[in-house]
């Protein structure tokens, strides 16, 4: 009965969204709003630019060794900054193009030679994600202060997670890490002003952002100064407090969890390469898997958000994407989200050999195919996967729905459709029944309404009305996974545009999990049309650089690093004293346990301080 | 005075990287027979915004700008961690505190306690003789002192003993006196890189393991036959907390006002006693600014000194006829006072705080206890 109505809906919804837009798209579009925060009117579909696509299409990148080259002649004090910030230093055209099923990205530098790479084993899956791409964020302005570094310079977007690295010091001795205070031999580290001074600057210029923050390393947690930092960031304003970390002092000291969580952090993104201590013994820590367990289990127990994030290698570590898949939904009451990412050599990585890179490259279209088949075909290649770009239609609709009014327009992931896809999976998080979402909607077709909806801007009453009718004509309820009902689907839907159509937001046990393939650029992938429609910002005392222009590119981690260091690492070390590091194939000591303290609410014997009630415990 | 359980130079090394289990607490804990462990605990199990809050300029201007559990846990941490592991302060040892009781006092204290050293409040009403005297009787190894220019003073007239291996001046920088004393703000930085998950887990363990007959604190005085000391354990300042609960049960949202920067053990004890019940939210009012911005917090309870007392009522009630009228807390039916100065029920000028709000008085005398003389 209910699945019959819910289909008879789904068909008078379409019936009433044809018909709403026969006269709708008739008239003339209202003019867009313009929220403080925004740099302008919102665009219309038709006014958002989009990068060149498609192939045969020539492109801005980096010669490989020319680049190194500079990099390294500028940390000597041989060449200038203003080889990178004022001039092409390194630069070569390169063509993307297919060739015998795969598309390929080539280049040729006249003092080097020729380079290539896979970018794509399925062009028909890069055809679609292409196609699915909802188009570039605003132009930034007024944020020369920030961002300025020539070619590698962020253009476009309001960015959705901003990066910090906090410290470069680490308590693991990964093998190779290009980060890590020991192995490069001095200690880059944020004092809190500087830490204040970097958040305050980020919001300072439109679009003003709705952003994560997320601080990262070396471990974030080693920084003294991690836990104030999440405070501020919480107090500023940002949208989600992020760690980037190994997990291990979430482990090992029971209270950090808690304080983290009272401090404003929200979520984490916890290194993980496999789901036992065997696919972990690359970071030379017997009993890792156990150790991420122990923080999982007291991050979850704090309320803190869990993203697993896999670094993917071909041949290497490929076969663990599916176990990890099966783990995020087994405990999808934990985590609600996976974040792969393809394999990107950079730092020692660079000195890789072309033989050994061909082999080990991994692209979104292998995390696809891997997918679907570790699932049997469940999650389909070419209706689920979806660019992270494509979220930004989302966004749209969300700010268009929460008016002028507003301080901060909404996070939105408008990346460039080459830089990741993802898809979202509907997970019961107690009975574990799971399918994709685009198994019972049509995001494709949803996105399109959202143009239409956003381009008419029909104001605060029809625009909700237009977008309940969409998100009801692109339901299939007949598609659903068994307990999944359209009613639950909309509330959840609901919640995740942080209640723009309702007003509340209800938690409910079926869960939307995300699945993301992100891939970070390197030397031999580069394309500068990723680059400055970045949506991943590191921030830093010499402005916010494109992710991939900061860890590979021009390399700016190295050159800022150098430029701001601390200390070399012997003297710090002789200074401050040294750390526990967990290396050595050693186990570490973590046990589950009781974690009750206390004294309280238990009235045994004569009174003491012990019986009065006390606080009812954030912990 | 029995054997002394104290955490030794072998059993948390100094500058040698520790190798410790994970400290998840054990049934021991159940006991709250030294305020140590009522401070794990309010660390641990809390619900208020703030333990601590103070009147000061921040981000959006000035304001109540609250203290949370775990900066207060994290600062007790790294200034016992820098005191210990940086400074050498072994347990037994006594410290000087020369510094008003404000926001930084309780973190200081308890830092000093979880190493099982002694600390020695030094009175801001005291003349620089009896500093000076009270010093070289206690023989401190470590001083903290308000800042470079009230310790200069101390040292021109040979005030600082030699016992003194280290000062922390609160405020200012410490530049001038090169290796001899040490600016608060760069203690905490060393304090910060020392504290490691692996620290302050056996912090925490060192902390709990302490007895309830430990020496935690000196207190002198003058009478007529000179300078007296009298001494306050573990266990004496964990009954003191157990009475004051008993007689003041905590409350969700209580701010308790601490007027006057006097760091007498009353005082104290109510901040040790906030910052233990999880719920009660303690507020130093040290300026007339603050004072008369302290009826926002409708305070449930009033403490300091008779003189300070009569003032703080009278903000409170300029402040409750404001417009918002919130002198008093909706939750409560009267305001606690405690006059930390005079023994017995006394009255003050005032008598509400708040039309409809009655005032209970606390005779100090009820849950002054646990100081034995030495």
């Amino acid at each position: 009965m209910g699945d019959a109505l819910a289909s008879a809906a789904n068909t008078a919804a379409n019936l009433a969204w044809r018909a709403f837009q026969a006269v709708n798209t008739r008239i003339p579009d209202s003019p867009s709003i313009e929220p403080e925060w925004a740099p302008g009117p919102l665009p219309k579909s038709y006014e958002r630019t989009k990068p060149p696509l498609g192939w045969p299409r020539e492109t801005d990148s980096l010669c490989p060794e020319c680049v190194i080259e500079v990099r390294d002649a500028i940390i000597a004090g041989e060449r200038d900054l203003s080889e990178f910030t004022e001039r092409k230093t390194g630069e070569v055209k390169a063509e993307i193009l297919e060739e015998e099923g795969k598309i390929l990205i080539k280049k040729t530098c006249e003092r080097h030679g020729e380079f290539w790479d896979t970018l794509s084993i399925d062009p028909k899956l890069s055809e679609v994600l292409e196609r699915r791409f909802f188009g570039r964020d605003f132009r930034t302005s007024e944020d020369e202060h920030l961002h300025h570094h020539g070619t590698s310079t962020i253009r476009y977007g309001r960015g959705a997670v901003l990066t910090i690295d906090l410290t470069n010091r680490c308590n693991m001795m990964c093998n190779p890490c290009f980060m890590d205070a020991n192995q490069v031999g001095y200690v880059h580290e944020l004092t809190l002003k500087e830490i204040k001074e970097i958040l305050d600057d980020s919001i300072s210029f439109k679009p003003r952002r709705q952003m994560s923050v997320q601080y990262s390393g070396g471990e974030p947690t080693m920084s003294p100064h991690f836990l104030e930092a999440c405070r501020y960031a919480h107090e500023v304003g940002y949208y989600s407090v992020q760690a980037a970390t190994n997990g291990l002092r979430f482990a090992l000291e029971p209270e950090y969890a808690h304080q983290a969580a009272e401090a404003g952090l929200n979520m984490v993104y916890l290194q993980f390469d496999g789901v036992t201590n065997e696919s972990n013994m690359h970071r030379h820590i017997s009993n890792l898997f156990d150790v991420r367990w122990q923080a999982i289990e007291r991050l979850h127990e704090a309320g803190i958000d869990i993203t697993p994030v896999t670094t993917v290698i071909n041949t290497i570590n490929d076969g663990q994407v599916g176990p990890i898949l099966d783990f995020v939904i087994q405990n999808s009451d934990k985590m609600g989200a996976i974040s792969f990412q393809p394999v990107s050599f950079t730092g020692r990585d660079e000195e890789i050999s072309d033989e050994d890179r061909h082999k080990q490259r991994y692209t979104i279209s292998h995390l696809a195919h891997d997918l679907d088949r570790h699932t049997n075909g469940k999650i389909d290649i070419y209706r689920d996967w979806y660019p992270l770009g494509s979220a930004g239609a989302y966004t749209w609709l969300a700010d268009h729905l929460r008016g002028t009014e507003v301080d901060f327009g909404g996070l939105s992931c408008s990346c460039h459709p080459n830089c990741g896809a993802s898809l979202m999976l509907m997970v019961n998080s107690r009975t574990k029944e799971w399918a994709p979402l685009t198994q019972f909607f049509d995001a494709e077709r949803f996105i399109n309404d959202i143009s239409v909806i956003t381009d008419t801007s029909r104001g605060k009453k029809l625009s909700p009305a237009q977008t309940a009718l969409a998100l009801l004509r692109n339901t299939d309820p007949s598609q659903m996974p068994a307990g999944l009902t359209t009613k639950k689907f909309f509330k959840i839907v609901n919640s995740k545009l942080g209640g723009a159509i309702t007003g509340d937001r209800e938690i409910l046990e079926w869960k939307i999990v995300w699945i993301g393939g992100m891939w970070f650029q390197d030397l031999w992938t580069y394309d500068f049309r990723r680059t400055e429609m970045c949506v991943i910002p590191y921030a830093t005392q010499e402005g916010e650089i494109s992710f991939c222009a900061y860890n590979t590119g021009a390399g700016w981690r190295k050159l800022v690093e150098n430029m701001h260091m601390v200390a070399k690492t012997q003297d710090w070390f002789k200074e401050n004293g040294r750390h526990k590091i967990y290396a050595g194939n050693r186990p570490m000591d973590v046990k589950p346990g009781s974690r009750a303290l206390p004294i309280v609410e238990k009235q045994t014997g004569p009174p003491h301080a012990g019986t009065v009630q006390l606080g009812k415990s954030c912990h | 005075m029995s054997e002394e359980r104290t955490h030794t130079a072998e059993a948390f090394p100094y500058g040698v990287e520790p190798e410790i289990p994970v400290d998840e607490g054990t049934e021991d804990d159940r006991g709250a027979d030294t305020v140590n462990r009522l401070l794990l605990h309010g660390a641990r199990y809390h619900d208020r915004d703030g333990v601590f809050t103070r009147w000061e300029q921040g981000r959006k201007g000035w304001a109540w700008a609250p203290m949370p559990d775990w900066r207060a846990d994290r600062h007790a941490i790294r200034l016992a961690l820098v005191l210990h592991q940086r400074m050498g302060i072994e347990a037994n040892e006594a410290l000087a505190m020369w510094l008003p009781l404000d926001l930084e006092w309780p973190a200081v204290e308890r830092a000093i306690w979880s190493i099982g050293a002694l600390s020695v409040p030094v009175y801001p009403e005291w003349n620089l003789d009896r500093i000076s005297e009270v010093l070289h009787e206690a023989a401190p190894a470590a001083l903290f002192a308000p800042d470079a220019d009230t310790f200069r003073e101390l040292k021109a007239m040979g005030g600082v003993p030699d016992s003194v291996r280290a000062t922390i001046l609160m405020r200012g920088s410490a530049d001038e006196f090169e290796e001899e004393a040490l600016a608060y703000d760069r203690f905490m930085d060393y304090g910060g890189v020392l504290d490691t998950p692996e620290r302050a887990s056996m912090w925490r363990t060192a902390v709990r393991e302490a007895r309830p007959d430990k020496r935690i604190s000196w207190e002198y005085e003058w009478n007529d036959s000179g300078l007296r000391r009298s001494v306050i354990s573990q266990g004496g300042m964990a009954q003191t907390i157990e009475r004051i609960l008993r007689r003041v049960p905590p409350r969700k949202g209580r701010v308790q006002l601490l007027v006057g920067d006097r760091p007498d053990r009353i005082s104290r004890a109510l901040v040790f006693a906030g910052w233990a019940d999880g719920l009660t939210t303690t507020a130093f009012v040290l300026t007339p600014a603050a004072g008369e911005r302290a009826a926002e917090l409708a305070p449930g309870l009033l403490a300091g000194r008779a003189e300070s007392l009569e003032g703080l009522l009278e903000a409170l009630a300029r402040g409750a006829a404001g417009p918002d009228g919130n002198g008093s807390s909706a939750a409560e039916d009267r305001t606690w006072v405690c006059v930390t100065d005079r023994v017995g029920s006394v009255e003050l000028g005032s008598d509400s705080v708040a039309s409809g709000r009655s005032l209970s008085f606390l005779d100090v005398t009820d849950f002054d206890v646990g100081l034995t003389e030495e």
